[in-house]
């Protein structure tokens, strides 16, 4: 039995530390303590106590799961106008530029404003880059694309970048309220949080403080750990 | 059902004598009592027509024209605005449904669905259960596997696989599939995409579904996991 939303906020509640810049990765990660006999031994104890149950082996997956957050690439192949993609999304494009495929990770920040989360053209286009699309654009497979820095591209791959269920373990321990509130129309007073966020001290408590008012703009963890990965 | 029918109206054959009593009247038809039995009549140019013989064991007025008919506890439904069976006297169950206008009909565990502003069966009784609310284009039912859709304007299932539950929704089909993920599903019973990312923009990225019969309220975001 993998460990559930449930049990997921009795295991972060027992090791989460904070957040840390991982140097050999080049990323921000969650800091989590080690598991010792005893701290298991509580924790199994509390999931006993609202009739669940948790091994050794699912709380290390957990924890390796959180520690190395996955997404799924889901390729889709209509036509998407930027329109009709809400703040928070992430789709990564792929197309042909000098020669070379190349991809762009994107995220959308507000309406035809994107945030650069990750690029195979780190010269060209660095993270943290942000694209305005005109008006007409649309994310399609072979449709031509205009970037102010790359000019006018065409696109040969189009996916959306899809949270997995250890994202909505964390949204269930740091955002338990994330249902009530609606996503943002403007993600950048989120973005500004988080950056001065990682100026100061970011270990548990101001991490999870910094959570819960990002929640009220309705972002997720999901958002939350890849506008991370774009300030590195 | 067929045998009490025959063997009721053979006994008012070798009894049509006995005068029928007269014990309310509805929508200007009459609720005749011929010994314990109960028939329908009315009368078209002071000529008495029948429209239910008196053979059945209750005849009452249920809503809009509706009469509930029982007979030896099997239930069914009459219409007397079009002199027609709604559904014939075969229900073992029937649960009415006040707030939504319907009717849930239960033979030998099989359930289906009696709209009551529409005066029909909506739902046909053929499944594991069925929605209360007849409000929407789209009513879940469940089969014996999974859940589906009958569409309320043709007639149609749609059938989905894989389905755990089925959300009431007014105007799309949503499902919660075995991996927990809820989606929305179109005519053809596959994943629509656009109808859930179109619901997610009106909605600012929470859409809420529910279904009313269980009790069950989930609001969930773009990529279809339940938030609460």
């Amino acid at each position: 039995m993998a460990v559930n939303r449930i049990t997921s906020k009795i295991v972060l509640n027992s090791v989460f530390r904070g957040i840390y810049h991982d140097k050999p990765s080049l990323k921000y990660r969650y800091k989590i303590a080690h598991v010792s006999e005893q701290m298991f031994s509580n924790m199994e104890l509390l999931a006993k106590r609202v009739g669940q149950k948790i091994s050794s082996s699912d709380v290390n997956d957990f924890l390796f799961n959180v520690k190395h957050l996955q997404c799924i690439e889901h390729r889709y192949w209509y036509s998407l106008s930027l329109h009709e993609i809400m703040p928070g999304e992430i789709h990564k494009i792929g197309f042909v530029f000098e020669g070379r495929n190349h991809t762009l990770e994107l995220m959308c920040m507000k309406k035809l404003e994107f945030l650069l989360i990750d690029s195979s053209l780190p010269e060209v286009m660095p993270k943290s880059s942000i694209i305005q699309f005109f008006d007409t654009a649309v994310f399609a497979n072979n449709k031509e694309l205009f970037i102010g820095k790359l000019g006018v591209i065409n696109v040969t791959e189009t996916s959306q970048v899809v949270p997995t269920e250890v994202f909505y373990c964390l949204n269930s321990f740091f955002m338990e309220n994330l249902y009530k509130y609606p996503v943002s129309e403007n993600l950048w007073f989120c973005y500004n949080k988080i950056s001065e966020f990682l100026k100061n001290s970011n270990d548990r408590e101001e991490t999870i403080s910094l959570l819960l008012d990002l929640q009220e703009d309705g972002l997720s963890m999901f958002v939350f750990s890849k506008m991370l990965d774009s300030f590195c | 059902m067929s045998d009490v029918i025959i063997e009721r109206t053979n006994w008012l054959d070798s009894h049509f004598y006995i005068e029928t009593e007269i014990c309310e009247n509805f929508d200007n038809c009459l609720l005749l009592r011929r010994k314990k039995y109960y028939g329908l009549s009315m009368f078209i140019l002071e000529t008495q027509i029948d429209i239910l013989p008196t053979i059945y064991d209750s005849i009452v007025y249920y809503a809009k024209s509706i009469l509930k008919v029982t007979i030896v506890n099997k239930i069914g439904f009459y219409d007397l605005h079009n002199k027609q069976w709604i559904c014939e006297p075969i229900c073992d169950e029937v649960i009415f449904n006040d707030f939504y206008q319907t009717v849930e009909l239960i033979v030998d565990g099989k359930h289906g669905l009696l709209d009551i502003s529409s005066r029909r069966v909506v739902i046909p009784i053929l499944y594991e259960d069925v929605t209360t609310n007849s409000m929407n284009n789209y009513l879940w039912v469940k089969t014996k596997v999974s859940f589906g859709f009958i569409n309320k304007q043709n007639g149609r299932l749609i059938g989905v696989s894989n389905a755990i539950l089925a959300y009431d929704h007014p105007n799309y089909m949503f499902v919660k599939l075995e991996n927990e993920r809820v989606v929305c599903v179109n005519e053809t019973g596959n994943k629509d995409e656009i109808i859930m990312r179109k619901q997610s923009l009106i909605n600012n990225g929470r859409i809420e579904v529910k279904n009313i019969k269980y009790h069950i309220s989930e609001i969930v975001d773009l990529y279809g996991y339940v938030l609460n």
